[in-house]
């Protein structure tokens, strides 16, 4: 399996939301489709086969592993399987911000407000 | 912690569904976190707005479940493949890691190639299946108008809901009236805000020439509550309806606009009449919106204030027991039609006891709510619509597998001929898998184009349709052309059945003996695949049974349904609803003109009798008076009490008319007037039910706590339903009820035109400003109850014989095609000295082995489930021993011919020939 971060890249969108989505703390199936959403705008709206056939990926990979520890148990629901990021996984999330920051700081991405109307500027 | 509900009958589909979609391994793998998230988005799609989300999160949970299986199987496969490549890498031609779509897409192009080659298989596929699609596309069409389409002009249609009240653990619902509408929107935290409605037929005169159409005289607020925006000019606004008492206004339908103004924009601020009101007109409706039943056709929306002068009647603002109005409700964002139901309960509950029902008992039972979403047609009868539509699509569903039989049975039959194809392909190295996926693209695609065929055939089956004359009394107006979603559904139940019925062909076809195949060895065409095929026909001919039987037993209904006594003789009776109260006459004139209309009419020498009645007969209305019989105890088991008793308000001649028997005592006669003492005559059930050994002719009962004496004893007749046992029945006079509309009845000796003629005639130079009356025969107006057997039987009978052919040239097709496959071997009997006759009776005997297997699988299962039909047959036994055996004999007949003629030909082979062919 690979381990260098760079062999991933680059994340489609919807892999890239799911290993943010883990950053902070550990989710279920359910906050991460609907944290998912959010932080799309709605854009990605994931059902169940194609939210856990992402999941399923990235698990295989190496990037996001189950949890072994449960959260406090009054706020879990005793079935629910956790997931949390791997160090490769943030890794390989924080090779994808760099990524996305040398691209934003390119000089067509300043170059581009003047093609666009007003009201679309950035 | 979260809610643990017990698993829905959704969750049980989805893990069904889950189970067909999945690899195993990722199922095990994941299987119970997907449920658990299903269940969520079920709950969260339940809680938001009832039926119309969780349809939705089905759309899309049916799209994700075909998407993520598609490609998980993809990658199990690759990975797979990967393993076999590496293992045993003994094919000539080293694997490449196609994707899936990629691959679908090279199927389905290697598809076209083969359905270039053979046009007419295609063609004849295509076709089978689209009638089979057009059938289910076309009533679903149909059901879609009614029951599922959400209103049309309103901004969420998803949030409106109709509020009825009832008592507690009852099914029938009050009306509201003014004070209970109040309390409830005063009251209301779940809903935005409640408004309240009521039907008003009116008289229009948008230019010289009355129009009698169909108005709703609404609440302040309902424009507002719908969420409704003109299309011109304004609506009415506030929660003042008193204010807006004594303004004549009214906002039209963009129809009505379109069809009496020419769509002149200057219309807002003219004034037309509406019965006889000087009215301005201060808006137009959105284009689509006629009110809150789409399929009833609303032409004048005017304030609530303004009904008591439209009728001659009180408003009843302050009065608790005028209970006429319907009630709407929006709700508000992220509440459940469940927690509004609730929160309306506690309010009715509150109402009952409230002061302002006072001492009325039979209002304050009236203690919980019913909220429903609002459909095509009001809450109360969506679910026997709903009945109804849910059997004529099993009868659609039905043609449509009798069709894919057809077609899977033709796939079948050239999964032989493409043996060759398909074994030089296995033996360059195909997977049988990959056979299998490409058969089945193959017969995806057939089904596909069908349901896209079937769709189109829906257009023109609408249409036909929509022909069916409603003998009802209400403008309708329902758009049944096929939409999107109608698409959508046909599409999808095409592409399911193309894979079910494709799918045993596929796997038959790959399965074949690669080296005798290509030593080009036909003698094994293999027991198997026979009897596959045979299972097929059997099959088809059952379901074809089941069709044909139901198709029958609905015909011999609406036979038995017409020749149903109903107590009163409807022929030679002309009848026309006459309402001079919307056209703003008072009692004392209209009194004067029903009884100068009444002398003319029967002047008329081919009129033998003229009557009135309130309500016609058998015409779906059905009304009750509350009365008290002294001595007699309710169901309630309050001795005394008051109940409501089915009746109607008749005049002396009412009997005569219609040939309903006096049995007893005397008809109402014109002495029987407002100044002398209230009568009444009873049906033989009510004496029967309420005074049992009693005398009750001269008896006194108490209707409002006035005595009314029984003055005469009616035979029994049936009133609301054709199948109603004899009900207890009540005739008030008109004399002493009066109500200034209803119908006339005209018996007449010759022609209904002349009698028609007379009494436009009359009525026009009695008052030439009302409008012409609808003019009917009582047998067409009381045909009204048999509309579901009638459309049920046209229905039926259709798809019937377009399954009876399907199936006959099933299998004929089958038969044809295996004694095709069998020349040589027939050749060679025929040469051993068989005689022709014996190869006829050897064809023919697998013929009739076939017949005899579907139509007892078929009298089975007709068995089992005619009995749904149990309510549309009027008694008819769903084991109508004559329906089944008439079914059986024809569907033996049709299919006899059906294997002779392959049967003849087999028959008449040159041995010689035969032999040589191979």
């Amino acid at each position: 399996m690979p381990t260098d971060p760079k062999h991933f890249l680059p994340l489609k969108p919807a892999d890239f939301l799911l290993l943010l989505a883990l950053v902070e703390e550990e989710q279920h199936g359910y906050a991460l489709a609907r944290e998912l959403a959010e932080r799309s705008d709605g854009a990605i709206r994931l059902e169940p086969g194609n939210l856990y056939r992402i999941i399923k990926r990235l698990v295989d990979e190496g990037l996001v592993d189950v949890a072994a520890r449960r959260p406090v148990s009054e706020l879990d629901d005793e079935r629910r399987r956790y997931y949390r990021i791997t160090s490769l996984g943030a890794r390989v999330a924080a090779q994808e911000v760099r990524r996305l920051r040398a691209l934003l700081s390119s000089s067509a991405v300043r170059a581009l407000p003047a093609l666009v109307p007003v009201g679309e500027r950035i | 912690m979260k809610r643990r509900a017990l698993p829905s009958r959704s969750e049980h589909a989805y893990r069904a569904l889950m189970t067909v979609a999945y690899p195993r391994r990722f199922r095990e793998r994941f299987g119970e976190e997907l449920c658990d998230l299903f269940r969520d988005r079920y709950y969260e799609a339940r809680s938001a707005s009832g039926g119309r989300s969780v349809a939705m999160l089905w759309l899309q949970i049916l799209g994700d479940l075909l998407s993520s299986g598609l490609r998980e199987h993809a990658c199990e496969w690759a990975q797979r493949r990967q393993r076999e490549v590496l293992d045993t890498s003994d094919s000539p031609f080293p694997h490449r890691h196609v994707s899936l779509p990629r691959a679908l897409l090279s199927d389905a192009r290697f598809a076209l190639r083969v359905f270039r080659k053979n046009p007419v298989f295609v063609g004849i596929a295509v076709l089978v299946v689209s009638l089979g699609t057009g059938a289910v596309s076309t009533i679903f069409s149909v059901a879609n108008a009614i029951v599922l389409r959400p209103i049309p002009g309103v901004t969420d249609a998803s949030r409106v809901v109709e509020i009825a009240r009832t008592r507690q653990g009852e099914n029938g619902t009050l009306s509201a009236s003014y004070p209970y509408y109040r309390h409830l929107q005063k009251g209301t935290k779940t809903l935005s805000g409640v408004a309240a409605w009521a039907m008003a037929s009116v008289v229009a005169t948008p230019s010289t020439q009355g129009v009698a159409i169909l108005g709703d005289a609404v609440s302040g607020n309902y424009f507002s509550v719908l969420g409704v925006r003109p299309a011109l000019g304004t609506v009415f606004s506030g929660d003042d309806d008193v204010a807006l008492m004594n303004e004549g206004v009214g906002v039209i339908s963009y129809a009505f606009w379109k069809r009496y103004y020419g769509g002149d924009s200057s219309v807002v601020g003219r004034s037309m009449r509406v019965n006889g009101i000087p009215t301005v007109i201060i808006g137009v409706a959105p284009p689509r919106f006629t009110g809150v039943y789409p399929a009833l056709r609303t032409d004048i929306w005017l304030p609530l204030g303004m009904r008591a002068r439209l009728h001659e009647t009180r408003d009843g603002f302050d009065d608790p027991n005028m209970s006429y109005m319907q009630l709407v409700g929006a709700l508000r964002p992220g509440v459940s039609r469940e927690a509004a139901r609730e929160e309306l309960t506690t309010l009715t509950a509150q109402y009952a006891t409230s002061k302002s029902v006072g001492e009325n008992k039979a209002m304050s039972e009236y203690t919980a709510a019913k909220v429903y979403a609002v459909a095509g047609v009001p809450g109360e009868v969506a679910g026997a619509v709903t009945g109804f539509f849910a059997i004529l699509l099993a009868i659609a569903a039905l043609v449509l597998m009798i069709a894919s039989v057809n077609v899977a049975s033709m796939l079948l039959a050239r999964a032989v001929v493409r043996r060759r194809e398909i074994a030089v392909r296995m033996a360059l190295g195909a997977s049988k898998r990959r056979l299998v996926r490409q058969l089945l693209v193959e017969s995806v695609m057939l089904f596909t184009a069908g349901g896209a065929a079937g769709t189109l055939l829906a257009f023109w089956g609408t249409r036909l349709l929509q022909r069916i004359e409603l003998p009802i009394d209400v403008p309708l107006e329902l758009d049944v052309t096929p939409d999107g979603r109608v698409l959508v559904v046909t599409l999808l139940v095409a592409i399911v059945t193309g894979i079910l019925f494709g799918l045993a062909p596929a796997l038959q076809g790959s399965r074949l003996d690669v080296q005798s195949t290509l030593r080009s060895d036909t003698a094994g065409s293999g027991r198997r695949k026979s009897r596959l095929r045979d299972g097929l026909i059997v099959g088809q001919i059952a379901m074809s049974l089941l069709l044909l039987s139901s198709a029958g037993l609905f015909i011999r209904a609406l036979g038995r349904g017409k020749a149903a006594d109903p107590g009163f003789s409807a022929d030679g009776v002309v009848t026309a609803n006459i309402d001079v109260e919307s056209a703003g006459y008072n009692e004392a004139k209209a009194r004067l003109l029903f009884r100068e209309l009444s002398d003319r009419m029967a002047a008329v020498p081919s009129v033998e009798a003229v009557a009135w009645g309130r309500i016609l007969p058998l015409s779906m209305s059905n009304s009750g008076y509350d009365v008290s019989i002294p001595g007699f105890t309710p169901p309630n088991g309050k001795t005394d009490d008051s109940f409501v008793v089915s009746s109607n308000v008749v005049d002396g001649a009412y009997f005569a008319a219609l040939k309903i028997p006096i049995v007893r005592g005397r008809a109402f006669k014109r002495a029987d007037d407002e100044h002398s003492a209230s009568v009444a005559i009873v049906s033989e059930s009510f004496a029967k039910r309420y005074f049992g050994a009693r005398e009750a002719l001269g008896a006194m009962i108490r209707r409002d706590g006035k005595p009314v004496t029984i003055i005469g004893i009616a035979k029994d007749s049936k009133f609301a339903k054709l199948d109603e046992e004899h009900e207890p029945f009540l005739y008030l006079p008109s004399a002493q009820e009066w109500r200034s509309t209803g119908n006339i009845l005209l018996r007449t000796r010759g022609a209904a035109e002349s009698v028609s003629a007379a009494l436009l005639r009359e009525m026009a130079s009695l008052d030439p400003t009302l409008p012409p009356p609808r003019i009917t025969t009582l047998r067409q107006a009381t045909a009204v109850v048999l509309l579901p057997q009638r459309v049920a039987a046209a229905v039926t009978g259709a798809l019937g014989i377009v399954g009876l052919l399907l199936a006959a040239v099933g299998l004929y097709g089958v038969l044809s095609f295996s004694t095709a496959q069998r020349t040589r071997e027939l050749g060679v009997r025929l040469a051993l000295g068989a005689s022709r006759i014996g190869i006829m009776r050897l064809v023919l005997r697998d013929g009739i082995r076939l017949v005899v297997g579907g139509v007892t699988v078929g009298l089975a299962l007709a068995f089992l489930a005619t009995r749904a039909l149990r309510p549309f047959l009027f008694g008819l036994n769903p084991l109508d021993p004559l329906t089944f055996v008439v079914i059986a004999l024809t569907l033996v007949g049709v299919s006899v011919v059906a294997t002779a003629i392959p049967a003849h030909r087999a028959s008449t082979t040159d041995p010689m020939l035969s032999m040589r062919e191979e």
